[in-house]
């Protein structure tokens, strides 16, 4: 096992394409670190550069304390899960795990005995045992799967990466073989740099998430920290599903403390803050809450649509005025959401309130995470 | 009755001429065979007589097989041996070479990313276009400065310099596989080479087997380049040593030995179709990534 350290590495294609800029990055020996974006920021170009399956444009790349920048992927000492397994059709499950194995027969010192010995031991924990003699061909979607990640685990190599591996499964077996990998990688302390498009994934898989966005990476953190303290509008919206809610408008002074008037109409009291002025206001769905049309001052809703999942349930709701074209979405516990065509006023509780600077992709401005 | 039994019953007629035109391939095999079964003044008689239908074996003669190959060259069984052992280094060899190199050359055409790709990628389409007689005299000249006339080298070397046609086939297989096997096998350990060998050719066995029927047939049937560059007796061809035996028997005087010897340089030919026909449907491709 290894670290992998990334300092101000970049790609740029023939043609002037810039696909990655300046990501520095440390993945500590034994993490398990997951890249994370919509497709075209740079993750899998960034995995593929580790991978040594790209040329670095810029920057220095090292596995453990060794720069490999200008090393070939086969002595980097790394294995790679591809999205579509890449299982190679005309070799049995058997041969498709000691393919690599066989390449590095004589560099790593190993019998042929030794060899089918670890094919064994890796079928085994990973259940794929009895597929020995099967051909790709001849299997599920989810067996290909666990071939695929047997064929990396079989290698004991320093670095794992996995690329968008759970994207060709269905749904179910896609939240469980999520729960498998995480108790893999517990049980082998290995290090992991893991690239998916799904927030839902990243956030439990990984250790640490890097969010990236146009080549750059927008934010490194624990999933909660991310989730709790985005750093701008985009990872705000990228992480958590549905996503979070923006509104646009000012931070005044009110009677109590500073308050945020949406542009439409509306206020909501904010917790302490220094800023003032134009500013987005982002709300988390599951921090939204509601107050009678009469009493409360936040702004006018009315509930379009109710969708409950058993256990919990979202409401979209309609800013009235201003248009009444800005969608906003709550979620909260099956029961108590409120009725179709009901109108509330829209109030939120204090840990799911962000502001973030006016634009695009402005910063967060605060308030402190609680 | 309705429509449907009516156009199956005029779609019948089509047969009429399905027919014909099988029997007009097939005619000239059964002549063979039929006339390689007659005796001598049979066949002579038949020949004589003009008459399409004038042989039918009905007291065969297998034994003008042996007498034919006996009499192959000057040295009894020798000729024929010399001929057919020719035949077969140079069609093996030819197959071997030829997909060797057409596949090595056709997978960095799909793969490889190098300066000039296209350029020359055209260029070696173009060669397809140039008609062999084109080249005949420049190649004899080259041969012969090398003192290759008169050896099997000159049909045998430049199989293993690919052939436009097959490199061509192998490029659109190849293109088409996908990318993530040859990257899995980057980071398995192998280098160019080994992923050509260990991956790419086991994948491409269909074109594999295209090649080396066509390239079986074309080679062993092949006449005009063992002619143009094999004299001596002992160097012939079964192709060129089949014409010596026409020209020796003066004509057409034994034509049942010729058509015995024709049937047995054809049997091959029949067997490698055969054979390699399950290769054709077989799709080794199924199974590579989930789709």
């Amino acid at each position: 096992m290894a670290s992998v350290t990334l300092e101000s590495i970049g790609k740029i294609y023939p043609g002037g394409v810039r696909a990655v800029e300046g990501v520095d990055l440390h993945i500590a020996d034994g993490e398990f670190v997951v890249l994370v974006g919509p497709s075209g920021c740079g993750k899998s170009t960034t995995l593929r550069m580790v991978a040594g399956l790209e040329d670095i444009s810029e920057g220095t790349l090292r596995i453990g304390d060794r720069v490999v920048n200008e090393v070939a992927a086969r002595d980097r000492d790394v294995a790679m899960v591809f999205q579509n397994y890449a299982l190679y059709p005309h070799l049995d499950v058997r041969r498709n795990l000691s393919f690599g194995l066989e390449r590095r027969r004589r560099k790593l010192g190993l019998s042929r005995a030794d060899i089918a010995g670890r094919v064994e031991k890796t079928a085994t924990s990973l259940g794929i045992d009895s597929l020995l003699d099967r051909f790709p061909r001849q299997l599920s979607g989810g067996q290909r799967q666990r071939v695929a990640v047997g064929r990396a685990l079989v290698r004991d190599p320093a670095v794992f990466l996995l690329d968008e591996p759970l994207s060709n499964l269905d749904a179910r077996l896609r939240v469980e073989t999520r729960a498998e990998l995480r108790v893999l990688h517990r049980r082998l302390e290995a290090t992991m740099l893991y690239v998916t498009h799904d927030q839902e994934e990243a956030m439990s898989l990984g250790d640490r998430l890097v969010v990236m966005h146009e080549g750059h990476v927008q934010q490194v953190g624990s999933p909660m920290d991310v989730y709790r303290c985005p750093v701008n509008r985009f990872v705000a919206s990228f992480v958590g599903s549905p996503a979070m809610n923006m509104l646009e408008g000012g931070i005044v002074d009110g009677d109590r403390g500073p308050v945020f008037k949406v542009s439409s109409g509306g206020e909501i009291t904010l917790p302490p803050i220094e800023h003032r002025g134009p500013a987005v206001l982002g709300l988390r769905p599951e921090s939204i809450g509601f107050e009678p049309e009469a009493t409360g001052r936040g702004p006018l809703v009315e509930i379009d649509a109710v969708e409950r999942y058993g256990d919990r349930g979202d409401a979209w709701l309609r800013l009235v005025d201003g248009g009444g074209q800005e969608r906003l979405v709550h979620r909260g516990s099956a029961v108590d959401l409120p009725a179709e065509g009901l109108r509330v006023r829209l109030g939120a509780l204090e840990e799911g309130i962000h502001v973030f600077e006016s634009g695009s992709n402005g910063r967060r401005l605060g308030p402190e995470p609680l | 009755m309705s429509a449907v039994s009516s156009s199956m019953r005029s779609s019948r007629w089509w047969y009429l001429p399905m027919i014909a035109g099988a029997v007009a391939m097939i005619f000239p095999l059964w002549w063979m065979l039929a006339l390689s079964l007659e005796t001598e003044q049979r066949a002579g008689a038949a020949l004589a007589s003009g008459s399409p239908f004038g042989a039918f074996p009905t007291d065969p003669q297998f034994s003008n097989y042996g007498q034919a190959m006996e009499e192959v060259g000057t040295m009894p069984w020798w000729g024929f041996i010399d001929a057919l052992s020719n035949s077969i280094v140079v069609t093996v060899l030819v197959v071997v070479g030829t997909i060797l190199s057409s596949s090595l050359v056709g997978t960095a055409f799909a793969r490889l990313r190098f300066r000039g790709r296209r350029p020359t990628f055209v260029l070696m389409l173009a060669t397809m276009m140039l008609p062999a007689q084109v080249t005949m005299i420049p190649l004899f000249i080259l041969f012969r400065s090398l003192g290759w006339v008169d050896t099997l080298l000159p049909l045998i070397v430049p199989a293993f310099f690919g052939s436009a046609f097959h490199i061509f086939m192998y490029r659109q297989f190849v293109a088409q596989l996908p990318e993530a096997l040859f990257e899995a096998a980057r980071l398995d350990g192998c280098g160019w080479l080994e992923t050509w060998w260990r991956i790419i050719m086991p994948l491409t066995r269909p074109v594999a087997a295209i090649t080396a029927v066509f390239t079986f047939i074309f080679t062993w049937n092949d006449f005009l380049l063992p002619l143009i560059y094999l004299h001596s007796e002992d160097q012939a061809t079964l192709a060129v040593a089949l014409n010596a035996f026409r020209t020796q028997f003066g004509g057409l005087e034994d034509v049942h030995l010729l058509m015995a010897l024709s049937v047995v340089t054809m049997i091959p030919c029949v067997l490698i179709f055969v054979a390699a026909q399950r290769q054709f449907i077989e799709g080794l491709g199924a199974g590579a990534v989930k789709g």
